[in-house]
């Protein structure tokens, strides 16, 4: 069944089809909620939390992108959640382990296919990215992960934010700036032929 | 050197790097890429920095995100709201038009220029309507009766005194007016014991009473010696004068005896605002409570679609 089929049933209320379109995107739906709240926890919570909205308001649904529908209302979620916590910014930004110490490089983003320097050096780009995501305003870092980590593209990530497209390239610009403030000495860490690869793309 | 550049010199780099610049845009930055090393190595450093953040691991979903029945309430998605925020909004909004116009509409019927002219027309029959305070004033003393009775004779209207004898006098002065009320007050306990025998009580004059104000002769007319016996037997004529001058109350009489009816002066007066009032009040209530369940369904909304 396409997807367009498995929408239609799912607004009809199956919730087998609405399920089959949960499996479908909850990678995506769920790394827009880590880069966004930085935590393990956090970020499952923001998921469901926006499946179920997503259920819930599947009358709402015109058409269009059901990918950017979806990431609209786990950004939502986020921003939500975000506000909360500057109210009461009680939360650790790392994750714990079972003994309540902060980790430092998380296990759930180890790739099972690298050797273990490469998973170290991948692990510490991956944490160094998230970290400097965190010190971004709630608004340029939806944008810089929604176009550079999601690849949705400008036009898209203007219907997700509700906002104009002026504002998206602006906002964009000013993440990257900061950005490449923060993650200056970590293109070295890039595997070589990854570098190559993509300097040659761009 | 590329702190130099201009905020809109990074967007235009930054577009540049996704392919979102026009040709026009794009053509005038390849061109001023090829003069100014410092864009050069800002355009480096910008696609470096996107390459990182391209390479970051994508992150895999830890466990299965797929709702239950229990998660969802076992409730099918929510349908379509009944009333729509914009259809609420604008309900609230036309309320709101709407009672403003009515308060302009009160304010120029009855404050504003409009109401001195409406006020100018019907003020002659406004008068002949309410009960004049000279008929309140009078004592109920059987002289003041008799004293008042004489002064009809010798003061009739001028309407009475113009007209023909024998000819009915479809109005009556103030004074004719007053005395039919003073006697109505004071025969009230008339021997005999009958005193309501012929009375009644009319909320409007019939058409069939009508004639009988034009049936009564001239107050000029009458002997003296019935008008000095006045206190003791009214006139006939006099009681009917009463009645028809009476719009509430109508006094009749039988056979000379004298019967009277106060009339109610304290029935409640319509007032003309009250229209406006009820319709100020209702339009007001509408657009309290379509604009609260606005409010109320865009909050819904919005929580539903986070």
């Amino acid at each position: 069944m396409d997807e367009a089929a498995l929408i239609l049933e799912a607004k009809r209320g199956d919730l087998t089809a609405f399920n089959r379109l949960v499996l479908a995107y909850q990678d995506m739906v769920y790394n827009q909620a880590y880069r966004m709240m930085g935590e393990l926890d956090a970020a499952q919570d923001a998921t469901q939390e926006a499946f179920i909205s997503a259920y819930r308001s599947m009358h709402s649904f015109r058409g269009g992108s059901f990918k950017g529908w979806l990431l609209r209302i786990v950004t939502n979620a986020c921003y939500d959640e975000l506000r909360r916590r500057k109210r009461r910014p009680t939360t650790p930004l790392e994750p714990l382990d079972d003994d309540d110490e902060e980790i430092e490089s998380p296990h759930w983003i180890a790739d099972p296919g690298e050797t273990p320097e490469e998973s170290t050096e991948r692990q510490e780009l991956s944490q160094a990215i998230q970290n400097c995501l965190e010190q971004l305003p709630d608004e340029f870092k939806a944008v810089v992960v929604l176009v550079d980590l999601q690849g949705v593209d400008y036009t898209e990530a203007a219907s997700i934010m509700q906002t104009p497209l002026g504002t998206i390239k602006s906002r964009l610009a000013r993440a990257r700036l900061r950005l490449r403030d923060c993650l200056q000495g970590f293109w070295e860490l890039l595997p070589a032929a990854f570098r190559l690869v993509e300097e040659s793309k761009s | 050197m590329t702190k130099q550049l201009s905020t809109h010199d990074w967007e235009i780099l930054s577009a540049y790097l996704d392919g979102e610049l026009t040709s026009q845009e794009q053509t005038r930055l390849e061109h001023s890429l090829q003069q100014r090393i410092d864009l050069q190595q800002a355009l480096d450093e910008l696609r470096r920095t996107r390459i990182i953040l391209r390479s970051a691991a994508r992150v895999r979903a830890p466990r299965n995100f797929s709702l239950t029945p229990a998660m969802v309430g076992g409730l099918k998605p929510s349908r379509k709201p009944l009333f729509s925020f914009n259809a609420l909004r604008f309900s609230s909004a036309l309320a709101s038009v709407l009672l403003v116009l009515t308060v302009i509409g009160e304010w120029f019927s009855f404050s504003g220029p409009l109401a001195t002219q409406v006020a100018m027309v019907s003020e002659p029959a406004a008068e002949a309507e309410f009960v004049p305070p000279e008929a309140a004033m009078l004592p109920d003393s059987t002289t003041n009766a008799s004293e008042l009775r004489q002064s009809i004779t010798e003061e009739p209207s001028p309407k009475a005194l113009m007209a023909p004898e024998g000819t009915p006098v479809p109005t009556f002065s103030l004074d004719a007016w007053s005395v039919a009320e003073t006697e109505a007050t004071v025969e009230e306990p008339a021997e005999g014991g009958e005193p309501f025998a012929g009375a009644y009580l009319a909320e409007t004059p019939s058409a069939e009473e009508a004639p009988l104000l034009e049936a009564a002769p001239p107050l000029e007319e009458a002997p003296a010696g019935e008008v000095m016996n006045a206190t003791e037997t009214p006139s006939a004529e006099v009681a009917e004068l009463a009645a028809a001058s009476q719009p509430t109350a109508v006094a009749a009489a039988d056979t000379g005896e004298a019967v009277a009816v106060q009339s109610d002066t304290t029935d409640p007066v319509w007032d003309p605002r009250l229209p406006w009032r009820l319709a100020q009040g209702v339009l007001l209530t509408l657009a309290l409570i379509t604009g609260s369940a606005a409010l109320i369904t865009r909050q819904l909304q919005r929580s539903r679609t986070r």
